[in-house]
């Protein structure tokens, strides 16, 4: 009926998708390597107005005479139809790191993934806090191995260093039994040999990466294969970790905006609602 | 009805833990060889709007889907099992281990606890308990009519103590400390105790001082290793990601009003 309620209403369902965006970006203001979304709108298709009736020559008393334009139907000009979220971006910037002098918390200081190897396949991730397994295998929180560069990583307490390169290095005196375990105070790294390297991979366009929750990635056709960074690959800091990049203010100022362009288009639609019922109720009024 | 909501209220959940963490953490400052909790977070499943690589023309795909996320959860709460600092208390049954390792106790029910609050205290039949009475095994009986003041613990764990009419003194038994692949792992059941689960692995026993084991000092606790300025910093974090959950809740609530109020 009215094109301008529907364009209204477009308006204020993506106001809401923003929202959703700027929640989960809040909820997760203490995540371990999230990184924050932001909800990217596009405009729905213009429409090309004509008048239709009409052409361009206007008729004066003394002669016929060409104002405008000489087509039959004259282009009035474009007119929009309205608003539609596009995309999810996910912002892949640094998030602040944090010391927890805990040595199996790594963090990954510039781009770049871990690797973790779940049921699923391969999934990547930026959350190191990483746990040691029951068999001495480097694990997720959800018990998945996280990958070096020849397969999963088996460690010991205080018998293992990660350099900023990711490789791990341990002293092979206490490497052998998995059941003779390894004091800090003993350990004096005489016989220091390097383990593995831990993968740190990237995409071609992390963009188009597969969000499946539990601070985990997927690729996908777009986003490319994983490939094992050689050049810029990232600093790998022991005892870090990364926190997440939502930034407080800004997440705040654009719940604002949000409310205030959702309440803009609302007026929107009472306004079209109440041109229409002077329209019904006073122009049209049957006496 | 509105998606927002329900996140923020994920997130405030998330931050009521967190402070629920930070409060026991706080609560615990005193208890002898208590480990500080850390929780730990993950984003929630993502909802998948608009699948990526759904074709967008004959010849063109979409690249990107619209997935938006649903708020966060706990996904482990670690203990921290970094060294307490040992205070000296000069009582003769109090031992604190310094390093890795954990004292064995007997549970009434005939299963088998670990825990590093060393203090320790001899019971009526002359037996080194626990403070709940739990029995610390290797087992310990003093003897009868032993001198309460030589009693010693060396720090390879060896017990000895003296009894009146006799110069040397004599050895009454060898402390056995405990370790995990994955202490973080254990199960903690109050009372300063933790059980063996099978995300820790078995636990591997060996004498103090040797095979990576920590040493035993006599006279002296370990403290718990809650480090006061970084929980209340933790705490402001943990109140301010509350109260922005909940503008996200108010802002969720007034949106939903100004469509209310669309229809007059």
């Amino acid at each position: 009926m009215l094109r301008g309620i529907y364009t209204g209403a477009a308006g204020m369902v993506v106001q809401q998708n923003r929202l959703d965006a700027i929640s989960n970006n809040l909820a997760n203001v203490d995540t371990t390597g999230y990184k924050r979304d932001t909800a990217i709108q596009k405009a729905f298709p213009e429409l090309l107005l004509r008048r239709m009736s009409d052409d361009g020559v206007t008729q004066f008393p003394i002669r016929s005479m060409p104002v405008g334009s000489f087509d039959v139907a004259p282009v009035v000009g474009r007119v929009g139809t309205g608003v539609e979220t596009n995309e999810y971006f996910t912002v892949f910037s640094q998030g602040a790191l944090k010391q927890t002098e805990n040595s199996f918390d790594l963090a990954l200081d510039g781009g770049g993934f871990f690797v973790v190897d779940t049921p699923y396949g391969e999934r990547y991730t930026r959350n190191g806090s990483f746990l040691i397994g029951p068999e001495g295998m480097l694990v997720t929180k959800q018990g998945y191995p996280v990958l070096g560069e020849e397969g999963p990583i088996y460690l010991k307490l205080n018998n293992f260093i990660v350099d900023e390169d990711g490789v791990i290095y341990e002293n092979a005196d206490f490497a052998g039994d998995p059941r003779r375990l390894v004091s800090m105070r003993e350990n004096e790294w005489l016989n220091t040999v390097e383990v593995d390297r831990l993968r740190v991979v990237d995409m071609r366009e992390t963009r188009y990466l597969d969000k499946q929750g539990d601070s985990l990635w997927k690729t996908t056709r777009e986003s490319g294969e994983a490939v094992v960074m050689e050049e810029g690959r990232p600093k790998v800091l022991q005892g870090f970790l990364e926190t997440s990049n939502v930034n407080a203010v800004t997440e705040m100022v654009q719940m604002i905006e949000v409310n205030r362009a959702y309440e803009a288009n609302q007026r929107v639609i009472q306004a079209q609602d109440q041109s229409t019922q002077r329209l019904i109720n006073d122009v049209m009024r049957l006496r | 009805m509105m998606r927002s909501l329900w996140t923020a209220a994920a997130g405030m959940n998330g931050q009521q833990f967190n402070i629920d963490t930070i409060a026991n953490n706080l609560s615990n400052v005193n208890t002898t060889g208590f480990k500080r909790n850390r929780p730990d977070f993950e984003d929630l499943l993502y909802q998948t709007i608009r699948m990526a690589g759904t074709p967008a023309t004959e010849d063109t795909l979409v690249p990107v889907g619209v997935q938006v996320g649903h708020g966060v959860r706990v996904a482990a709460t670690q203990k921290i099992h970094t060294q307490g600092s040992l205070q000296n208390t000069e009582n003769i049954s109090d031992v604190a281990i310094e390093g890795e390792g954990f004292f064995r106790v007997l549970l009434y029910d005939g299963t088998f606890a670990y825990t590093r609050d060393g203090s320790f205290k001899i019971d009526s039949n002359g037996q080194l308990v626990n403070s709940n009475g739990y029995r610390l095994l290797p087992e310990v009986v003093l003897p009868e009519g032993f001198i309460r003041d030589t009693l010693t613990i060396s720090q390879d764990g060896r017990i000895t103590v003296k009894i009146p009419g006799l110069d040397d003194p004599i050895d009454v038994g060898q402390m056995e400390l405990y370790r995990f692949v994955n202490p973080a792992g254990l199960q903690a059941v109050g009372d300063n105790l933790y059980k063996v689960s099978s995300a820790s692995g078995d636990a591997i026993a060996g004498q103090p001082g040797f095979d990576g084991m920590g040493r035993t000092l006599h006279k002296f606790l370990e403290m718990s290793n809650v480090q006061v300025v970084q929980e209340m910093v933790n705490m402001i974090v943990a109140q301010r990601a509350y109260e922005m959950n909940s503008k996200a809740i108010q802002t969720s609530d007034t949106m939903l009003g100004i469509a209310n109020s669309l229809k007059r």
